[in-house]
């Protein structure tokens, strides 16, 4: 990925919502999949600006699910990480893990 | 009906799959969660005009209408005659122009001659009603800045 590309604090939780969830990734799967893990009240509408971006990237990709009646008769929109996408989402968290390896946290504050 | 209502103010222009998933978690949660990440959908789908008019008329424009009706039954006239606005009738007046231009920025095509449509529209308005230029003013700078908003983050 080119410097100044690097992800951002929410890009990381959306990359690693997909790479928990798989072939089962899209809008509503993702928003909770992170509330779940985080505890925080994400909105649908930032996750699919951030998906939009992570697409504009090439860090992800999406299709077209079929239509189901729960939703209106409205289709699903998948989203899969792409290999570049897996790569940036390693390099991310390996540089957070290097930063945070040797930290005391009874120590901070 | 109230969802689909909700969508076509809020959410016109908006995707299939989000108002899907939309529909899809309001099934399990509340009214107001639905119209909070509605509005905030809304807000990231870049159509900030759309959603402040809206907003104005679901939340603020029924109580200030019925305000303003039970003032016009005892001031007969009170628009032409008075330069002197209150409050909220310079309020009243405001939403009713911010309605008007999302609606004339969503109908029309190109969203810069819905703005000039929309400032010619709102100064007529106001010289008609002799209510202060600064309506026309705000639609001006407010439909300019969402039209930047919107294009700057549209791809």
């Amino acid at each position: 990925m080119p410097k100044g590309d690097a992800l951002g604090g929410f890009e990381q939780l959306v990359l690693l919502a997909l790479a928990h969830l798989g072939d089962n990734a899209y809008g509503v799967t993702i928003r909770q999949e992170i509330a779940a893990r985080t505890g925080r009240d994400v909105n649908i509408g930032a996750v699919y600006a951030t998906l939009d971006r992570l697409e504009a990237k090439s860090l992800t990709r999406s299709r077209t699910g079929e239509p189901t009646a729960l939703r209106g008769g409205r289709a699903k929109r998948y989203f899969e990480l792409t290999a570049e996408g897996a790569r940036a989402l390693e390099e991310s968290v390996r540089a957070i893990e290097s930063m945070i390896r040797g930290l005391n946290w009874g120590e901070l504050g | 009906m109230t969802m689909k209502i909700l969508f076509a103010l809020l959410l016109p222009n908006a995707p299939d799959h989000l108002l899907g998933d939309l529909e899809e978690e309001a099934a399990s949660n509340g009214p107001l969660w639905l119209l909070r990440h509605t509005l905030t959908a809304a807000y990231h789908q870049a159509q900030l005009l759309e959603t402040a008019a809206a907003t104005a008329f679901l939340l603020a424009l029924p109580l200030t209408l019925a305000l303003e009706l039970r003032r016009y039954t005892l001031t007969l006239i009170y628009f032409r005659e008075s330069a002197n606005f209150t409050p909220a009738s310079l309020t009243t007046l405001a939403l009713l122009t911010a309605i008007l231009a999302a609606l004339q920025i969503r109908a029309l095509p190109n969203p810069r001659l819905a703005l000039v449509t929309a400032t010619i529209s709102t100064a007529a308005i106001a010289h008609i009603t002799n209510a202060p230029h600064v309506l026309t003013a705000a639609t001006l700078l407010g439909g300019s800045i969402a039209i930047l908003q919107r294009e700057r983050k549209t791809p």
